[in-house]
Order: structure tokens, then C-alpha cells, then sequence
């Protein structure tokens, strides 16, 4: 130790000029320290302070069996029926289409406004305790899921720092148990029907006669079939999981849209007296295509009056308008030999290392890498309708190569510490994460190919002289240092503690380390002795407050950045061009706060259980433009000083009314979400540009689905397009071998509802006797829909670009 | 194993300083990035050119649009242009336009801050010799002369009230700005800096040689596009107007005297800017080898502009254009104005499309284009006015006479010429004649109105032959909101 100590002191001497890290490693020091001094006894008590792995009361932890009530074959739609404090905005605008990414998904209202439309806002994804990319997140199969955790608590917010703006979902996978090998087949045949409840007819063309039906031109049946072999075993000290999953041949309620997934997944771990590694191992390919009748809103304008196709069978290559324009007949687009398809490739693996040492001390380690690679290739052929009057010349057709590359690698450790002493626990913990990712895109487009069967860039003319290549490289680093405290009396009364220090490369070198703390006091009044025999089985209050954060702006912000002014050459044909400065930059510019506030309730008694929170996140130092005198040059530039509230109730309340009573089983819940979002401070200046160019954009974008909503204090940012109550209700039935499940939700709108029958379910799983004559460990058959029903009071169109679909199942589980 | 857990946690902890220094890439650069080239300063500052030709500045407002509107030119057509010509910039502004002019140029001053923060303290090693004080002078000489172009604009006539304060003189690219300074301030502000270049410029500049016909190589100063840039001679031209501004004839004659060198000192053939000569200028109707500092324009630049005024909304000049060229000998009548009928005229000639650059031609894959018309920032005929009136204010009334003259030849005009043959000129008759000769040389490039305001006129001529009364509230660009 002294040795050590010396060593330290040098490196700290040689290094006293980083003062982050000088601060960093005094607040580590300090921290190991303590913990090594603490004289206790061992114990094999488990504490629950682990730095990067804990739940606290808010959390929502779905375990995979309750997902599967609400969906037998997507875990994304089996979180938003379950988790009403879910709204992933843009569903309503892509439905069910195959392979359909989120790209604002808010937890609990939304934290902040984005600056620009196209601005992604999502929570951090999580398997495993290491961040994945969204498409791998999206294409976890469901049945490999174990529990999915919705962080919702501030002292577990606290933990992710930076990245915990926007909330944070977590799944733990699926791990295999010791004993016999056990095989099983999963299949899923899956039918979509499209759902064209919201679709009224187009009021323009109401009398005019029928021809074509164009809502129903592009449908049909959408089918899957999904096929899963998986194996696993072991022993106390060797446990392995190989899988693989296929579902090949897919197709969506839309023409020629498919999403072809294949899965490998490959984990083992081991175990030796102290020491757990575990590594887990994915690969997937995903083929996607979009439909060729293209997106879904083009077929509310066409009228019914026009036919697709002439007597002959041959489509038609436009229509015209009566106002004399043309316009493309989508049938005969389709019967070309255009496409939009996308290839992705994933590779993804976690490994895990755990000692648990003798004194109480246990270390974690983590070390994950992921690599996604997409290619996304966009065909018009040449004798689409689109170049028939242009001049084009032997320009038409248009081949575009777009590429979406992301490489990340993550490593954490940990030292955990837990105690137990006389009728106090004490637990903590500190650990470092540090995070490197690269994100990179490329596209690039030619123009000019002979002929529609030659679908390939190899037969374009030349580059697209109208769309210049473009590329973008970002990168995060960040490093994350984390001190946790836990400490328990009696088991009545605990108070826990985050503090986490963030450095990031997304932040500006003025600002670049960040902290962030978590506290949470915690009342087990059940332990108390006035309750003792009282027949509650848990009664907890909650209380806790911390902060979490997020970025929202990139190096731009906070850099002087040149751009060429190509295009735009000084004097011309001389080529003599210049470099222009893009923006006044903030060095002072810092991420934006959320303080979150939460006190939770839970209450079991008898056959219930409740659960109620209360929240109140405030979003500080939220990013906005601020006015700059005229004489530095510059309007405005990037800075902090909006204020949002999010402010709501959570419920959850189940019940388990039968138990095997006579071969019946019966349990229900409901639970529900209310959230109101307000715009607390909005500065002036900002707020009036931000709906200048806010009513720009709608002019520009009117008729479509873009709508930018203004700020304005007091207000929602987000025009109240989230429900104001989103709750569900759900019940479960066993008979025998029998059982069901259903689930019905309900959202409120501002001006609206929606109410639909998300989940039905129709199981047979066969009883242990009659497996056991088979040599099974299990057999199951499901028949499954998802929203079947789904009807609302508003007149807004659902599912724009791609319509709704109702899914049915029919599921197959053996095992042997 | 602790050690271990230790030393790991230490090594993360110290070796990763530079880990979060990693910048994005897309279509910009970050200057730390940007500056670790030669060319790029060449660029940062090419940029500051390519400013100055927006519409809101040189582009429009300050050479052909609301400045020759205030000169009393042209004739307004409608609310926008009544404005300019009645002076009422409550409804100037109301459309922005002030705003825009005080950011715009100081958007350009603050390029040039962070140029030459950026140049002065520069590890890159210059390849090209001389071309590392040539950027940095010509950053100072932006710097100075818009400065001065904004005090012209928002302070009163130097004459009036030396000591009116409205602008700060801005040295840093960033967010702070320093306390407005009087006119006298600005003004010493302004010599130091031009100074500072003219100093840097003359050991350095290719002008100083003339036009060198060696291929250039990438990124290095062009010879032949000296005058499309703040070359030596552009800085000794601005001395002159700064020193002829506040009075100081003597300076003034020195720096417009010393302008002329090139013409003196470079042989014939070699000269980047001479005057032209009646009959010599082909196709080139703004006289551009005349400009000794000037900006250029893109095809769809000044030119559509010129042709949206004269071409579409036929926008006249001023009624006493015949009285203004009584010879129409004179090459600036005859290229530069038609005649509509009904005795209108509109400027119709000087920036049209016709209306090239000669000299300047290159041949890009096959095809030879010549150079579109560009802005006239600052010219010999300024130049000679400056040491005419200069002369003349300390009684060398005959050499004032013959800069007259020369000016006048070179436009095939002998109004100076004549009048001496008929009688002796006294100094008020030559100040009589330099003051015609504002009114004739500088059309469409918004000098008469500074010229009006420098000498503090009470009365000027108005656009349909009246008179207006001029004051300091009139001569004064009110200093828009949100500038300080």
C-alpha cells in the first residue's frame, strides 16, 4: 500500500496540471479510501449499491413474461402498450412500417425543445449495462429479453450523467440456467392487416365516382414468418446460450416493404469460485426495403376518379390534374424496377468479468464494443414518371448510396463494497466508464442510366452535379467516474447517494466536466413495528431528487468554424474563394440540466399492489439563441437559459384475485400517466425567432406531417401532441392449460382520445404430464393480435406516411 | 489485484487529455484545423472581399442603392427609395436596413480580427514570400477602412463635431464589445491601422511592381488581381480620404500624390490601374482600370441589380443630368446613361451586363469569359479630386487646376481645360470645378452624398432640381437598436 502510494503521489505530482483529473482522483481516492478503512465484519450481504447496476423505487422493471402478455413478437410494442409514461411521437406518423426507427421518444414529457426539426431525440439505450445503437436496441428479439428497466428515478438518473437527459431504458437479457441441455424452437407466423379506422375519405373528391379505390391500392396482407432454434445449458461453473433466429420473406401491409432479419447470438459465462466472466456475442443482418408504391399520403391525393391502369392492363404513367399539372401514377411506379433498400450489419459483444472477494468487496468490470455498418441504396429507374418532362436528357434516372456507420467501444469498472454492521448496512462503491464512439455517413449520387433494368451506380452517366456528396464524421468520448453510498438502518430508514463527474468531448473545452448527484431517502415504514402483523406485505415512501443532463449542440457551437464558400467564388472563373466564419461560437456554452424531483409510494396488501409516484423535472440552462450586440458582427449566438417543468402522477395498481383456485388463475392491473409540460422560462428574443422560423418552416413544409410548434411560456413545447393521460388495463386468465390475456389503452388529447385493444392473447400450454410422455419441457400454442381495435375521437390522420396495421400470431414454443 | 485496479484506473485517468479534443468533420472546419495552412489566411480574408459585395452592403445599399438615393441621383419610384431620398430613416429602418449595414460591416470587421489574431501569432511557415505581411496588412486596411466607411455613415461631418461618439472600434472577434469612440478617436484609431498595413503592404506588394505575367502558382497572391483586393496603393487612397476627411491637407495631398507613383514609376504595359483613355476602354463602361481598390462582382451581382433599377423599374436620374455633362464628349455620358424620351435618362450603361472588365479574361475549359462590372470602392479620380482640393485649400490653385485636368482629359471632357484659356483660376473657381466634377465622376458608387456631408453642405441640390436643407440629423445614420 505504501509502495503504491508513492507511485501515486509521483503520477499526481507529474500530472498536477490536469485539474480535472486531480479532482477526479480525489474524489476516487477519497471514496476507496473510506471504503477500505471501514472495519467490519465480512459478510455475504449484497449490497445495492453497485455503480453502474440498480434499481431504484421509480424505476420500472417489466420482466420479460409481462412483456410477452402484451406482445408475442415485439418487445418496442409490448414497452409502449405497458408503459404508459412512454410516447414515442413519431409512431403516428410511420406506423407499422417494417424496420421503423424512433427518432423522439420522451420519458415522462419532454425535457427539452430541439433546434432544428431533424434533431433525434432519444432516451439512452442500454443491454446489458453498455450502450448500444438504436437499430440494435430495436431488433432485440423478445424472447431474449429477461426484464426491461425504464429508469425513471433521479438517483438512478443521476448514474448516466450526460446521457440521462432524455431517460434511459435498459434491457438484461435473457441467461441461461445450469442444468440439462435444453433446446427449443420458437416459431411466429405473422399476419398485418392494414387499419384504415383514421382514414376518411379525402373530402375533395367526395362525389366523384369511384374507379380506383387509391387508399387500398398499395395493401395487402403483410406476412412474417419468424423461426428461433436456441440452446442452453451447463453446469455451476460453465453456462452457454447459442442462438439463432431467421425470418426471412417478410413483407408489411404495404407493397414490397419487408424488413428480413437474421440473428446470431452466442453467450457463455463461466464460474469459478470468486471470478464470473460472462461474454455475449450478436450478430444480425437486417434487410430492409421500403414499399415501391412509395409513402403512404400520396395516395390520399390521387383521385378516385382516375383509373391505375388502362383496359389493356397497362398502367398509365401519370394522371393529369385538373389544374393541368401531371402527376405520377404510383402504379406504374411501382411496375418499375425503382427500390429504396437498406442493408445493415451488426456486430455486438459484451463481455463481463465479477470477483467477488472475501471482505465484503466485490469488482466489476465491463467491456463492450459495437459496430454497426448500414448501406442504403435509393434507385429511380430512368423511365419513371418524374423525368418525363424535365429536361433531363440522358440524365434520367438516380442512383444514391447512402452509408451510416457507427463503431463504439465501452469499458467500466467498478469496486463495490457492502457491509453489515450490528443493524446498519453500508454499501459503496466507485467507478470509472469511459465511452468512445465514432458515427460516421457518407452518400453519394449518379445520374444518367440507360436503361431500368440497369439498377446500379456502375450505369450511371456521371456524379449528380445537383447533389454534391456529403459526409459527416462525429465522435463522443466521454469518461464518467462514479461514487455511490449507501447506508440502511434497521432496515426501516436508507438514504442513498450519486455523485457522478462527466467529461466529454461533446462539451465545450470551457465547460467539459460536468457533474451530477443523485439522492434518494427511502422509508420501509412495513419494518416498522406498529405495522408489524399487520398483514401489509410493503408499505415504502420514496423521496428522491438528482440531476442528469444532455448535450443538444456539437463542436460548431463552440468553435469558430470556416466553411468554403464554393459556389460562390470571389472573383469569378478565377477560382479564388473564400472561407467564411459559420457562426459567433459560445466557449461558455453548457449542456442542459434536468433536476429531477420524485417521491414514490408503494403499498402491498392482501392480493393488491400499488404503486404511485410523483414527479417534478425541471430542465435548466436549456439551449437557446441569445442576442448578441450588432457590433460584434453577429445576431445571436448559442447559449443556455430556457426552463421546461415537466410535472405528473404515475399509478400502477395489481391485483391477483385468483391463485389456482379450481384450476383458475386470475390477475388484472391498470395503471396510468398523467404529465403536464410547461414552458417555464423562455427568454424573449429566443422564443420570437424560434416562431419566426418555426412559421417559416410550416409555409415551407404545409400539408405535411412537419409541423414545428411554437414556444411560448406557460405553454407545452410541444403543442400538446403528447396525451395529456395515457393508461392501460389488463387482465389475465388461466384456466387449466388454458389462458388469455388482454390489454385495452386508452390516451388523452388535448381535444381528443384514443382508446384501442392493444393486446389479445389465446394460449394453450400443455400440461407437465403430457409433456413429460413427449420428452418436452414445454409447448405452447398462442394465437395473439395487437390492435385489433383501435378508434378515437380526433380526425387526425394516423399512420401518414405508413398505415396502422392489426398484427395477428400464431406462436409455436417447444422445447426439450 | 488492487495495484492492478489502480494503476489501470491511473493510466485511464492520465493519458487522456487529448482524447477529448476530437472534432467533428462535415462541411466546416474548426480554425484551429483551418489555420494550420498557408492558403487558408489567403481564404479567410478572400472571404471578407466576398462580404462586402452582399446587397446589404457594397452590393447595393452603399454604391448603386440607398446611398445615391441620399446623393440625390436618382429619382425615388417608391416607398422604399422616397425614404432614402428624404432621408427619413425611422422608415429606413423599419425595414432592417441600418441593422443590416452595421452587422454586415462589422461582421466583416470581425473577420478581419480573427484573421489577423489568427496570422500574428501563426506557427505555420509562409512558402510564398511576403505573402504573410501582404494578408496582415491588407486585414489592418480592411479593419481601418470600414471602420471609417461606418463613421462616415453614423457619425456627423468630421467638421461639425469631432467629438460625437456612436461606434466602437472593434479589434476582437468574440461576444465583448468595447465603449463607442469620438470621432477624433475613431479617426487615430483608423491612421494607426491603416499605417500599420501601408507599412506591411509596400516592402511586400506585387502592385508595387506591377503586373508580373508568371503563372501563379495555387494560393499565391495574383499580380493581376491586385486592384480586386486592399493592395498598397488602396491603402495609401484611403489615407488620402481619411486625412482629406478631417482636414489635414497636407497628409492628404502626400497619400493621393503617392497613389499616383504606380502610374509614375511602373512602365506603361505593366500597370495594374491607369486612367483610361477616351476610345480605349472598349466594353469596360465603369472604367474599372481606374479602380484602385475594387470589389468583384458575380454575374448575378451587381449587374442584376443595376439591371432590376435601370432595366425594369426604369428608376431615372436626377433632371439636371444634361446640366450636370453639358459636353457630351464626355465619356462618363456617353457610356454610362441613355435617354428614356421625355429628357429622362436612367444609368443604364455603367453596370450593365455589357459592361466587362477587360484585361481579365480567362480561358476555362475552352471557353474565354470575360469578367463581369465590379464595385468601385476607391479610384484615380477620387484620388486626383483628393490632391486637387487638397492643392487648392493651401493655394496651390494651378497644380490643383491641372489635377483637374488630367482627370478630364482621361474622360474626353475639357471643362477645367476651357475655363483656364478664358480667364486666371482663382481658388473658387476651382473649388467650383471639383465640385462639378463629384457630381460627374462618382454616379451609382455613393460617394457624392459623403462628399456633400464631409463639406457639411446646408443646402443641396435635390433629385428634381430643389433644394433641400441639410442638417445633422439628415447627414446622421441613426445607430440602429441592439448595436452596442
Amino acid at each position: 500500500m505504501n509502495h503504491f502510494t508513492n507511485s501515486f503521489m509521483h503520477l499526481h505530482h507529474i500530472k498536477s496540471k490536469k485539474h480535472f483529473t486531480n479532482r477526479l482522483l480525489l474524489v476516487a481516492t477519497i471514496i476507496i479510501a473510506t471504503t477500505l478503512y471501514v472495519n467490519g465484519e465480512s459478510s455475504n450481504y449484497l449490497t445495492d449499491a453497485f455503480a453502474f447496476s440498480s434499481v431504484a423505487p421509480a424505476d420500472r422493471v417489466i420482466s420479460g413474461d409481462e412483456l410477452k402478455k402484451a406482445s408475442l413478437t415485439d418487445w418496442w410494442e409490448a414497452l409502449r402498450i405497458l408503459e404508459p409514461a412512454l410516447y414515442d411521437e413519431m409512431k403516428s406518423v410511420y406506423g407499422d412500417m417494417p424496420g421503423y426507427l424512433p427518432s423522439s421518444v420522451t420519458i415522462r414529457g419532454k425535457a427539452h425543445w430541439t433546434m432544428n426539426t431533424d434533431q433525434t431525440s432519444l432516451p439512452l439505450f442500454i443491454i446489458d449495462g453498455a450502450r448500444v445503437p438504436l437499430r440494435q436496441m430495436m431488433n432485440m428479439d423478445i424472447n431474449d429479453i429477461a426484464k426491461v428497466i425504464v429508469y425513471k428515478d433521479p438517483v438512478s438518473l443521476s448514474r448516466f450523467g450526460i446521457n440521462g437527459g432524455n431517460g434511459v431504458i435498459e434491457i438484461i437479457t435473457h441467461k441461461p440456467t445450469s442444468g440439462r441441455l435444453k433446446v427449443s424452437y420458437l416459431f411466429d407466423a405473422i399476419f398485418q392487416r392494414a387499419d384504415l379506422s383514421s382514414h376518411k375519405t379525402n373530402p375533395e373528391f367526395s362525389g366523384s365516382p369511384v374507379n380506383t379505390d387509391w387508399l387500398k391500392v398499395p395493401l395487402h396482407t403483410g406476412f412474417q414468418n419468424r423461426h428461433k432454434l436456441n440452446i442452453e445449458g451447463g453446469d455451476d461453473y460453465v453456462k452457454y446460450k447459442f442462438s439463432a433466429r431467421f425470418s426471412p420473406a417478410s413483407s408489411g401491409v404495404m407493397k414490397g416493404s419487408k424488413n428480413d432479419i437474421l440473428g446470431l447470438n452466442s453467450y457463455i459465462e463461466y464460474n469459478m469460485r470468486a471470478v464470473h466472466i460472462s461474454n455475449d456475442i450478436v450478430f444480425n443482418q437486417i434487410k430492409g426495403k421500403a414499399s415501391t408504391y412509395g409513402t403512404y399520403d400520396y395516395f390520399r391525393t390521387l383521385n378516385p376518379e382516375w383509373r391505375a391502369v388502362d383496359p389493356s392492363g397497362i398502367p398509365y404513367t401519370t394522371f393529369e390534374t385538373p389544374e393541368g399539372g401531371k402527376l405520377p401514377n404510383p402504379v406504374y411506379e411501382a411496375s418499375l424496377n425503382s427500390f429504396d433498400e437498406t442493408k445493415t450489419y451488426e456486430i455486438y459483444d459484451n463481455l463481463n468479468v465479477k470477483l467477488n472477494l472475501k471482505n465484503g468487496f466485490s469488482i466489476n468490470g465491463l467491456f463492450a464494443f459495437a459496430r454497426e455498418t448500414t448501406r442504403h441504396d435509393i434507385y429511380i429507374s430512368p423511365s419513371s414518371a418524374i423525368y418525363e418532362d424535365a429536361e433531363t436528357g440522358n440524365n434520367a434516372g438516380h442512383y444514391d448510396i447512402l452509408r451510416d456507420n457507427t463503431l463504439s467501444f465501452e469499458g467500466a469498472l467498478s469496486v463495490d463494497y457492502g457491509v453489515h454492521l450490528g443493524k446498519s448496512d453500508i454499501g459503496a462503491s466507485a467507478g470509472i466508464r469511459a465511452f468512445s464512439g465514432k458515427y460516421y455517413d457518407e452518400s453519394y449520387a449518379g445520374i444518367g442510366i440507360p436503361t431500368d433494368r440497369m439498377a446500379y451506380i456502375s450505369f450511371t452517366k456521371s456524379y449528380d452535379t445537383d447533389q454534391k456528396p456529403v459526409a459527416n464524421r462525429t465522435y463522443d468520448h466521454t469518461l464518467q467516474a462514479i461514487a455511490t453510498a449507501y447506508y440502511s438502518f434497521d432496515s426501516r430508514y436508507s438514504i442513498r447517494g450519486n455523485v457522478n463527474f462527466n467529461r466529454s468531448s461533446r462539451l465545450s473545452p470551457g465547460k467539459r466536466n460536468a457533474w451530477f448527484y443523485g439522492v434518494g431517502i427511502n422509508w420501509n415504514i412495513h419494518n416498522e413495528s406498529f405495522l408489524k402483523n399487520s398483514g401489509i406485505k410493503r408499505f415504502v415512501l420514496n423521496a428522491s431528487l438528482g440531476t442528469a443532463g444532455g448535450v443538444g449542440f456539437n463542436d460548431d457551437d463552440y468553435n469558430v468554424t470556416y466553411k468554403p464558400n464554393i459556389g460562390n467564388e470571389y472573383v469569378y472563373n478565377y477560382y479564388l474563394i473564400g472561407s467564411a466564419i459559420q457562426s459567433m461560437p459560445n466557449r461558455d456554452i453548457k449542456w442542459y440540466t434536468v433536476h429531477n424531483c420524485n417521491v414514490t409510494l408503494l403499498f402491498d396488501y392482501s392480493r393488491f399492489s400499488l404503486s404511485f409516484n410523483y414527479y417534478n423535472n425541471l430542465t435548466k440552462d436549456a439551449l437557446i439563441f441569445s442576442r448578441l450586440p450588432l457590433s460584434t458582427g453577429w445576431e445571436n449566438t448559442i447559449s443556455n437559459g430556457g426552463e421546461i417543468e415537466n410535472q405528473g402522477i404515475e399509478f400502477h395498481l395489481g391485483a391477483d384475485i385468483l391463485d389456482n383456485v379450481n384450476g383458475w388463475s386470475l390477475s388484472a392491473f391498470i395503471s396510468g400517466a398523467h404529465n403536464r409540460n410547461k414552458i417555464k422560462k423562455l427568454p424573449e428574443y429566443f422564443g420570437n425567432l424560434y416562431n419566426a422560423q418555426a412559421a417559416e418552416s410550416n409555409a415551407t413544409n404545409s400539408g405535411t406531417y412537419r409541423t414545428v410548434f411554437e414556444l411560448h411560456e406557460g405553454n407545452s413545447i410541444d403543442g400538446d401532441i403528447a396525451p395529456e393521460f395515457s393508461g392501460n388495463l389488463g387482465a389475465s386468465v388461466r384456466y387449466q392449460e388454458w389462458w388469455l390475456n388482454a390489454i385495452v389503452n386508452e390516451s388523452c388529447y388535448r381535444n381528443s382520445n384514443e382508446f384501442g385493444l392493444s393486446s389479445l392473447q389465446l394460449g394453450y400450454s400443455f400440461a407437465p404430464k403430457i409433456l413429460k410422455k413427449m420428452r418436452m419441457r414445454d409447448l405452447t400454442l398462442a394465437l395473439s393480435a395487437n390492435n385489433l381495435i383501435r378508434t378515437g375521437s380526433s380526425d387526425v390522420v394516423r399512420g401518414i406516411l405508413y398505415p396502422y396495421a392489426r398484427t395477428m400470431a400464431l406462436s409455436l414454443r417447444i422445447s426439450f | 489485484m488492487k495495484k492492478i485496479i489502480y494503476l489501470a484506473f491511473i493510466l485511464l485517468m492520465t493519458s487522456c487529455s487529448n482524447w477529448f479534443d476530437v472534432q467533428s468533420d462535415n462541411t466546416s472546419v474548426n480554425d484551429k484545423k483551418f489555420f494550420e495552412d498557408e492558403n487558408s489566411f489567403y481564404n479567410a480574408l478572400t472571404d471578407i472581399y466576398t462580404q462586402l459585395r452582399q446587397p446589404a452592403l457594397y452590393g447595393e445599399n452603399l454604391s448603386v442603392g440607398m446611398l445615391e438615393f441620399m446623393g440625390q441621383n436618382f429619382v425615388p419610384v417608391d416607398e422604399t427609395t422616397k425614404a432614402y431620398s428624404e432621408f427619413n430613416y425611422e422608415e429606413i429602418e423599419r425595414q432592417g436596413t441600418l441593422s443590416d449595414i452595421w452587422r454586415e460591416m462589422y461582421r466583416a470587421i470581425s473577420a478581419a480580427n480573427k484573421l489577423i489574431k489568427e496570422i500574428e501569432n501563426t506557427d505555420v511557415v509562409f512558402y510564398n514570400d511576403g505573402q504573410k505581411e501582404i494578408i496582415t496588412g491588407e486585414a489592418y486596411a480592411l479593419r481601418a477602412t470600414l471602420h471609417f466607411e461606418l463613421l462616415r455613415l453614423f457619425h456627423p461631418s468630421f467638421s461639425e463635431n469631432p467629438n460625437y461618439v456612436a461606434l466602437p472600434y472593434m479589434t476582437d472577434f468574440g461576444t465583448a464589445v468595447g465603449a463607442p469612440v469620438s470621432s477624433t478617436e475613431l479617426i487615430a484609431k483608423i491612421t494607426k491601422d491603416l499605417e500599420h498595413a501601408a507599412e506591411l503592404l509596400k516592402p511586400n506588394d506585387p502592385i508595387l511592381k506591377g503586373i508580373n505575367l508568371f503563372p501563379v502558382k495555387p494560393g499565391e497572391i495574383d499580380s493581376r488581381l491586385r486592384t480586386f483586393e486592399m493592395n498598397y496603393y488602396a491603402v495609401t487612397a484611403m489615407m488620402a480620404r481619411v486625412a482629406l476627411y478631417v482636414g489635414d491637407y497636407s497628409r492628404a495631398f502626400q497619400y493621393a500624390d503617392e497613389t499616383f507613383n504606380h502610374i509614375r514609376d511602373v512602365e506603361a504595359r505593366s500597370q495594374v490601374f491607369y486612367y483610361f483613355t477616351p476610345g480605349k476602354y472598349g466594353p469596360d463602361f465603369s472604367f474599372s482600370r481606374e479602380h484602385i481598390f475594387g470589389i468583384a462582382s458575380p454575374p448575378d451581382g451587381l449587374t442584376e441589380v443595376s439591371e432590376t433599377m435601370f432595366g425594369e423599374r426604369n428608376i431615372k436620374t436626377r433632371v439636371d443630368l444634361r446640366g450636370i455633362f453639358p459636353v457630351a464628349a464626355d465619356i462618363r455620358y456617353r457610356a454610362w446613361f441613355n435617354s428614356i424620351g421625355n429628357n429622362d435618362y436612367v444609368m443604364s450603361g455603367k453596370f450593365s451586363k455589357e459592361s466587362l472588365l477587360i484585361d481579365y479574361n480567362k480561358t476555362t475549359t475552352g471557353e474565354t469569359a470575360s469578367l463581369p462590372v465590379r464595385i468601385p470602392f476607391i479610384k484615380l479620380g477620387e484620388v486626383a479630386l483628393i490632391a486637387a482640393e487638397s492643392l487648392n485649400e493651401t493655394d496651390n490653385t494651378d497644380q490643383a487646376a491641372q489635377w483637374l485636368i488630367d482627370l478630364e482629359t482621361s474622360k474626353g471632357a475639357a471643362y477645367v481645360t476651357q475655363r483656364r484659356q478664358e480667364k486666371e483660376l482663382d481658388k473658387a473657381d476651382v473649388r467650383e470645378a471639383i465640385s462639378e466634377e463629384y457630381a460627374r465622376e462618382f454616379w451609382g458608387e455613393g460617394q457624392i452624398f459623403f462628399y456633400h456631408k464631409r463639406l457639411n453642405h446646408k443646402q443641396i441640390s435635390a433629385y428634381d432640381g430643389s433644394y433641400i436643407e441639410m442638417d445633422n440629423k439628415k447627414y446622421t445614420l441613426p445607430v440602429p437598436d441592439n448595436a452596442l
